[in-house]
C-alpha cells in the first residue's frame, strides 16, 4: 500500500467518521431533549397543581384553592404521553415548599423513595436558586412561585432516560462496528476504489517521462544540424537563434526530467541541516542578486535540522533561491526558523503582482502574470512536489506588492 | 582516431558522423547492436559511443563485448544528468541527451585522453 493509498483510505473513514458521528449526536441530542421536555411539562403540570397530583393534598397558604384530582381533559398528551392519568401512581418526584417568612419549610408532596424527606428538603434548598434543569443525573427539577412561597419540584426520570441511554451506548458501539467494518472494506475493496487515480496519475508520469525522453534525441539533432550548417555555410541569426531555442529546450528536458524523477517512494531520508544547505543555496547566487541590483537579506536560525531527501532539499532551496532571484524587483528576503518542531522556509520579495493566493505557481507548467520569456513553470512544481512527500505544506499568495511563500515542514 | 558511433536513429548518426569526421578523425555509424558486435570484432576502435537503447541486442552485452575488445565506451542515456542504474557494466563515460557536438566532443577527448590516444584528423594512431 503506497502512501497516497493510505492517505486515501484514512480520509475515507474519516468522512465516514464524521458524517456517523454528526447523524448520531443529532439522533441522541433530539431524543435527550424530547425527553427533557416532556419532563418539564410534568414539572409545569405539578406547578400548575401546586406541586402535588394528590387529591386534598395539603397546599402551603390557601386550603380553599386545593385542586380536584387531574381529570383526563388536562391532559395534552393522552394516555401514551408524560401527562397521563397513570402518571399520578407512577411519577416518582416531591415537592417542597421555602416560606419567606420566617424560613419555613413544608413537604408539599413526597412520593419517591430514593431519599429522606430531610434529604428531600437540603436537595431542594440548593436548588432554590435555580430555575429549571438536570440534577444528580436523573432528576429534573423546577423552581417556581406559588402563593407566596417557592416551591421545589424534583421528578425521577432515571426510567424513562434508560432507553435514551441504551440508544446513546447502542450508537456508539454501532459507530466503533461501522468504522470497523468500513476500514476492512476499504481494505478488501480500497483497491479498486483507487486504482484509477492511481492509474491516472500513473499516465501522467509516463506521459512526462514519455515526452521527456521522445525530446532528447530530436533536439540533440536539431542542434548537431544547425552546427553541420554553421560549419559549410557560417553561422548567420538563424542559426544563432536556433541554437538558442535549442539551449532553452534543453533546459525544459532537463527539468521536465527531474520533475518526472522524482518519486516519493524511492526518496531517501537523512537528517540534514537545512540552515546549512540554504545558506549555502544563497551563497551560489549572492553575487546574481547583486549584479541584478537586488537587495537580498536573510534570516536564517542556525542548526535547523530536518530528516528530509538531501536531495531533494537541496534542489528545492535552490529552485527558492532561483525563484526569488528571477522575480524580485528590489528585494528579496529569506527566513528559516524551528517553531515548536514545526519547520518554517519563507521567501519573500516585492512583485507587481496583484493581492491575492497565488497557489496557481505551483502547478505543472504554470507562471504568473510577472513570468518572463523562457519561463517553463515547472521549478515551483518540483518545490510542491518535494514538499508534499515530506509531508509539508507550501502556499504562496502577494498582499501589498509583497509575494510570500511558505513552506512549512 | 577511429570511432564507432551506435545509435537508433539515423538522422543523429549522420549528422553527428559528419561532425565527429571533421573534428576528430574517421567515424563509422551502427544502427543496432549486432551491427555493432559485428564491427566490434572485425575492426579495432578507439572509442565507441553507444545510445543506451540500441535495438536487437542489450547494451550490457555490448559493453561486455567492447570491454572485451578493451574499447572505452561512453554511453547515451536518456535519463537527466546524475541518475544511473544499478547493475549497469561500467562504461568509460556517461552523455545525457540532448546534448551538443561540443559536450560530445569533449567526453570523447576525455575518455581518450585517459587511455593516451591523441586526436588526430587522420586514420587511427595510437601511442606505443
Amino acid at each position: 500500500m503506497n502512501k497516497a493509498e493510505k492517505k486515501f483510505r484514512l480520509y475515507a473513514i474519516l468522512v465516514i467518521f464524521v458524517l456517523l458521528t454528526t447523524l448520531l449526536a443529532v439522533i441522541n441530542g433530539v431524543n435527550f431533549t424530547m425527553v427533557a421536555g416532556d419532563a418539564d411539562m410534568l414539572t409545569q403540570t405539578l406547578a400548575d397543581r401546586h406541586g402535588s397530583f394528590e387529591r386534598k393534598e395539603k397546599a402551603p397558604g390557601d386550603m380553599q384553592t386545593q385542586p380536584d384530582q387531574p381529570r383526563e381533559k388536562d391532559f395534552r398528551m393522552g394516555p401514551m404521553g408524560p401527562d397521563s392519568p397513570e402518571m399520578n401512581e407512577s411519577l416518582r418526584y416531591f415537592t417542597v415548599a421555602f416560606s419567606g417568612k420566617g424560613g419555613t419549610v413544608e413537604t408539599v408532596a413526597f412520593h419517591i423513595s430514593a431519599v429522606t424527606e430531610e434529604e428531600a428538603w437540603e436537595w431542594a434548598s440548593g436548588l432554590m436558586k435555580q430555575t429549571t434543569g438536570w440534577t444528580r443525573g436523573t432528576y429534573r427539577y423546577r423552581v417556581y412561585k406559588d402563593r407566596g412561597t417557592v416551591c421545589v419540584t424534583v421528578i425521577d426520570q432515571g426510567r424513562e432516560l434508560l432507553p435514551s441511554f441504551r440508544i446513546l451506548i447502542i450508537s456508539a458501539i454501532g459507530e466503533v462496528l461501522v468504522l470497523l467494518i468500513g476500514w476492512f472494506v476499504l481494505l478488501a475493496i480500497g483497491r479498486k476504489i483507487y486504482a484509477p487515480l492511481e492509474e491516472a496519475d500513473r499516465k501522467q508520469k509516463i506521459f512526462i517521462a514519455n515526452a521527456n525522453r521522445e525530446f532528447r534525441i530530436p533536439l540533440t539533432v536539431i542542434d548537431g544540424n544547425t552546427e553541420l550548417t554553421e560549419r559549410k555555410y557560417g553561422p548567420d541569426d538563424q542559426t544563432r537563434s536556433t541554437h538558442r531555442q535549442v539551449a532553452k529546450m534543453n533546459e525544459l528536458v532537463d527539468k521536465l526530467g527531474s520533475v518526472g524523477i522524482f518519486d516519493e517512494e524511492k526518496m531517501s531520508a537523512a537528517e540534514i541541516s537545512l540552515s546549512e544547505v540554504l545558506a549555502a543555496a544563497l551563497d551560489r547566487e549572492k553575487a546574481n542578486f547583486s549584479a541584478r541590483g537586488i537587495e537580498l537579506t536573510a534570516d536564517i536560525a542556525p542548526d535547523v535540522k530536518v530528516k528530509a531527501d538531501p536531495e531533494g532539499m537541496s534542489k528545492l532551496t535552490d529552485e527558492l533561491v532561483g525563484n526569488a532571484l528571477k522575480f524580485a524587483l528590489t528585494k528579496a528576503h529569506f527566513k528559516l526558523k524551528n517553531e515548536n518542531g514545526v519547520i518554517l522556509i519563507q521567501t519573500q520579495n516585492d512583485t507587481d503582482l496583484p493581492d491575492g493566493p497565488a497557489d496557481q505557481a505551483f502547478d505543472r507548467f504554470t507562471t504568473l502574470q510577472n513570468a518572463k520569456e523562457g519561463d517553463d513553470g515547472l521549478g515551483l512544481s518540483y518545490v510542491k512536489q518535494t514538499v508534499k512527500a515530506h509531508n509539508g505544506r507550501a502556499s504562496a499568495a502577494v498582499s501589498g506588492g509583497i509575494f510570500t511563500l511558505r513552506i512549512t515542514l | 582516431m577511429k570511432i564507432l558511433f551506435a545509435a537508433p536513429d539515423r538522422d543523429l548518426l549522420e549528422c553527428f558522423r559528419q561532425l565527429l569526421e571533421t573534428d576528430l578523425g574517421e567515424t563509422v555509424t551502427a544502427f543496432d547492436g549486432t551491427q555493432v558486435i559485428s564491427l566490434l570484432m572485425s575492426e579495432n576502435f578507439d572509442v565507441l559511443v553507444l545510445d543506451r537503447d540500441i535495438p536487437r541486442v542489450d547494451h550490457k552485452t555490448v559493453i561486455e563485448r567492447a570491454n572485451g575488445k578493451n574499447v572505452p565506451v561512453i554511453l547515451l542515456t536518456d535519463e537527466p544528468a546524475g541518475v544511473r542504474r544499478t547493475g549497469e557494466p561500467s562504461a568509460s563515460g556517461r552523455l545525457s541527451y540532448p546534448f551538443t557536438f561540443a559536450e560530445i566532443k569533449k567526453a570523447i577527448l576525455k575518455t581518450l585522453e585517459k587511455r593516451g590516444v591523441k586526436e588526430t584528423e587522420g586514420p587511427v594512431i595510437k601511442d606505443e
